[in-house]
């Protein structure tokens, strides 16, 4: 490579070969998913209804009535624990992250979240409403999916959570290793395979404690994303935040996943596995 | 004509919605498939993008800035796509390519290959820079805007893309020139 111009020359010619069209297949197949798509639009809604008739007053007092009453009577059932149903972690229950979220980061708003439960990996965690879901559609095992170099993209081994943009995913799963297996020792197997652009060796200066459902677990930051991992009961539970530390506050929106996760209190659940396509 | 299609699409127009499509689908592909270098992750990008973009549509508040706006959305496909497809396709071995390793006018097949390695090995994120400021031929502060990241940040990606792309090409002309000194001795 003499000079730049040599090396834009051939750059430029290697950019150039390539396809230009798109196939009318995929243009179809978008505009068929489009007619089924609405648009997203900020509902118009007045702060106050500007007129209020006598019967609409009467209903608006009955329903304050009925929620006051309902509310009421949920927090003494609370307090004797008669009648109160198992509980279910709330995705607000949770102190945030110690790391404070950038404005107007609507991600780390646990409020509109709502919780997904993996039986097939035994835990349940909090999502935005509106982030895509794909659910694992095979147990995670260490040889086949740990580079997950055979899989299809769209076979996943960990429950897939894709915000409503794309521009980030995070994962979980979790897998059971051999009594006796550390962290340090788990890890050290897996970043040559799983992360095998990232330093390997230092993980233990990267690592830094975090807290999965009263659970110590570690977080490292790799080349291409952040991820926590806790083992628990000889289980090894990993979440994912598919961009780097530095992007997308990539490491405070893992912790607030990871803040809002529970160990579902009988384990996974052995779940067929989905037979790949012929 | 464009931002009257665009106004009518924000409105719920499908069909001017298709027309914007139809006019911005080749370039979305192009540019897809040189970030992804894999044309069905690159064809699936772009489907999500249309299909994005219908639906976010409305709270694109500038019109002018349909194709701008597009473009962010293609590239976080591309990213989404390729955080999907890295791992297996790491994996994928380029196979040798039929016929005798000439140079072309401008590249030789292997000088293909190398950049194909080399590029693969780029954080999407840097691809797409290098991609937008090359092939579109986009000035780094539009790439910045068209991204939606700070100048700085473009700055750098290209640099260490270039660099990666300038080791490549260089580590194919030393394996040249050795072959070609044992085959003098």
């Amino acid at each position: 490579m003499s000079t730049n111009r040599d090396f834009d020359r051939i750059t430029s010619a290697w950019l150039a070969d390539g396809p230009t069209e798109l196939n009318d297949r995929v243009l179809d197949a978008a505009l068929d998913e489009v007619h089924m798509t609405h648009q997203r639009r900020r509902p118009a809604v007045p702060w106050r209804t500007p007129i209020m008739t006598t019967p609409m007053r009467l209903a608006a007092a009955i329903a304050i009535v009925a929620i006051v009453g309902f509310a009421g009577l949920t927090v003494f059932r609370g307090n004797t624990g008669i009648g109160r149903p198992a509980p279910t972690p709330s995705c607000t229950s949770t102190a945030l992250p110690s790391i404070a979220p950038s404005p107007g980061a609507s991600p780390f708003d646990r409020g509109t979240w709502t919780t997904y439960v993996s039986n097939r990996f035994g835990f349940s965690i909090c999502r935005p409403a509106d982030w895509i879901v794909h659910p694992a559609d095979h147990d995670w095992t260490f040889a086949a999916d740990a580079a997950d170099s055979m899989s299809p993209p769209q076979f996943t081994a960990y429950e897939l959570f894709v915000s409503a943009d794309t521009s980030i995913g995070i994962s979980a799963w979790s897998v059971a290793v051999t009594p006796g297996t550390s962290v340090a020792g788990w890890l050290q197997a897996y970043c040559p395979i799983a992360e095998s652009n990232s330093p390997c060796a230092t993980i233990q200066d990267r690592a830094v404690s975090v807290a999965m459902d009263r659970h110590a677990g570690s977080l490292v930051t790799f080349q291409d994303d952040v991820q926590a991992f806790f083992l628990i009961d000889n289980r090894m539970y990993v979440v994912a935040s598919w961009r780097p530390a530095a992007e997308y506050n990539s490491l405070q929106l893992l912790e607030a996943f990871v803040s809002t996760m529970h160990l579902l209190p009988g384990g996974p659940v052995p779940v067929m596995a989905t037979p790949p396509p012929s | 004509m464009q931002v009257a299609l665009v106004e009518r699409a924000r409105a719920g127009d499908e069909e001017a919605f298709a027309s914007l499509a139809r006019a911005a689908g080749d370039r979305l592909i192009a540019i897809a498939y040189r970030i992804l270098r894999d044309l069905g992750l690159a064809e699936d990008a772009v489907q999500q993008t249309l299909v994005i973009a219908w639906r976010e549509l409305p709270s694109l508040r500038d019109v002018h800035r349909f194709d701008a706006w597009l473009h962010r959305l293609l590239v976080n496909a591309c990213y989404a796509e390729a955080r999907r497809g890295r791992r297996w396709a790491a994996n994928v071995r380029v196979l040798p390519v039929d016929g005798p390793a000439a140079a072309d006018e401008f590249v030789t097949v292997d000088q293909r290959d190398q950049l194909d390695r080399g590029f693969r090995r780029l954080p999407a994120e840097q691809r797409a820079v290098f991609v937008f400021h090359h092939y579109v031929g986009l000035t780094l502060p539009e790439v910045a805007d068209h991204l939606g990241v700070p100048l700085g940040t473009v700055k750098s990606r290209l640099h260490y893309a270039t660099n990666t792309l300038r080791a490549a090409l260089e580590a194919d002309l030393r394996t040249s020139t050795d072959t070609s000194r044992e085959h003098l001795a």
